[in-house]
């Protein structure tokens, strides 16, 4: 093959190609630490602020690690990470539980408050993971749906997770299911600035928190925790 | 416009296809963060069944931006093989196989595209950016192709006018 003119304007194209991938591309790898968000180093956050006494909590309570994730029904990474984090927290035999927030940073997920309410009402009758882990199979069969066919799904899966339907159904009618849902957003708007779901934080036995910004980060955070996986 | 200067196109088109393919598929591995904006569009994109093996059940193990790396770099080998020969049979070859590679990319692009729009209800901007390099692409290699007729007509004008 020899080196004409034309192979050498490739070879400069290539190599402007290369750079410019090595420039923007790998500056992005991700590290194998969890990288903490900026604003909350600056922020002087307490476990408090991230766990109250009506906080949903998934696993052992008295767990030295708390994992809490802000979430959405109508978000599809939300639902995506969901079986896993279900699972992280089965497998670390009680060392680890999860704290659940609701967000909806985002104006489209027009059902996010229906789904929310419905799970707090399932929360009165202390089945608020059944019904978490309900809602998200439904996600895309809601997507189009008006509101009043998406009630009738919320009905069917209290019926399905064995809810008292007359309780749940007044219940979601009542205006005490607003508050949790509102005090969930302001705090992850106005103290946390949070602009996506899922978000992470993880709490440590010392109280440190320590956002986490996805699922294999999340993984790195328990093991480097040394919490049983 | 020359075939010499469409082909150093479709080869920059290519290499930009192929790295936008490239970091989706290393953001699928969560080797890189997928820089959505706003709009959250490529999450939504990114986590729907049309994100693996196009939406195709039995592809459904394999991202679908793998396949947007093996069409870029096939179609970047093409151009390199033609700017390193001077062979016109293989010239001609590699010519027509661009534009059947671009072409079925270009449907597979807009099957995609049709899905985002009408099925996810969510644009993927990487995914939109590799939709106009291909169709761009398309439209330079059906340049070429034309030019290359054109070329063979003449040819075959002057051979006969020799004979």
């Amino acid at each position: 093959m020899k080196l004409t003119s034309e192979i050498k304007i490739f070879a400069v194209i290539l190599v402007v190609a290369v750079a410019l991938v090595a420039f923007t591309v790998l500056p992005t790898l991700r590290s194998n630490n969890p990288t903490p968000i900026k604003h909350i180093e600056d922020t002087p956050l307490k476990k408090s602020d991230l766990i109250q006494a009506d906080t949903h909590i998934k696993g052992n309570k008295d767990a030295p690690f708390t994992l809490v994730v802000f979430s959405d029904f109508q978000c599809p990474m939300c639902k995506d990470v969901s079986p896993q984090l279900n699972k992280i927290v089965e497998n670390s035999k009680g060392q680890l539980n999860m704290a659940y927030h609701h967000f909806k940073p985002r104006p489209d997920h027009i059902h996010s408050q229906q789904l929310s309410r419905a799970s707090e009402a399932a929360a009165v009758q202390g089945k608020f993971w059944e019904m978490h882990d309900e809602l998200f199979k439904i996600q895309d069969l809601v997507k189009e749906e008006p509101d009043d066919k998406v009630d009738i799904l919320i009905s069917q899966l209290a019926k399905d997770i064995k809810l008292d339907l007359l309780k749940f159904q007044a219940t979601l009618k009542s205006k005490n299911i607003d508050d949790p849902f509102l005090a969930d957003n302001v705090l992850a708007i106005q103290q946390l600035k949070l602009g996506q779901t899922p978000s992470f934080f993880g709490i440590e036995k010392s109280g440190k928190i320590q956002a986490i910004n996805n699922l294999a980060d999340i993984r790195t955070w328990v093991k480097r925790e040394g919490i049983p996986e | 416009m020359t075939r010499a200067l469409a082909n150093r196109i479709m080869f920059i088109l290519s290499l930009a296809g192929f790295c936008d393919s490239l970091y989706l598929t290393m953001a699928h591995a969560q080797l890189v963060e997928l820089k959505c904006g706003p709009s959250h569009g490529c999450e939504e994109v990114a986590h729907s069944a049309a994100a693996m093996g196009m939406g195709i059940p039995f592809l459904s193990n394999i991202p679908t931006a793998a396949f947007g790396i093996l069409m870029y770099l096939a179609l970047a080998a093409g151009a390199f093989l033609r700017a390193a020969t001077d062979n016109e049979v293989i010239h001609d070859r590699v010519s027509k196989f661009q534009w059947a590679i671009s072409l079925v990319s270009v449907l597979a692009s807009g099957y995609l595209t049709y899905l985002e729009a009408y099925v996810i209800h969510a644009w993927c901007r990487y995914c939109v950016v590799s939709a106009i390099i291909i169709l761009i692409h398309f439209i330079f290699a059906s340049i070429d192709r034309s030019m290359a007729r054109k070329s063979n007509i003449s040819a075959s004008i002057v051979e006969g006018e020799i004979s």
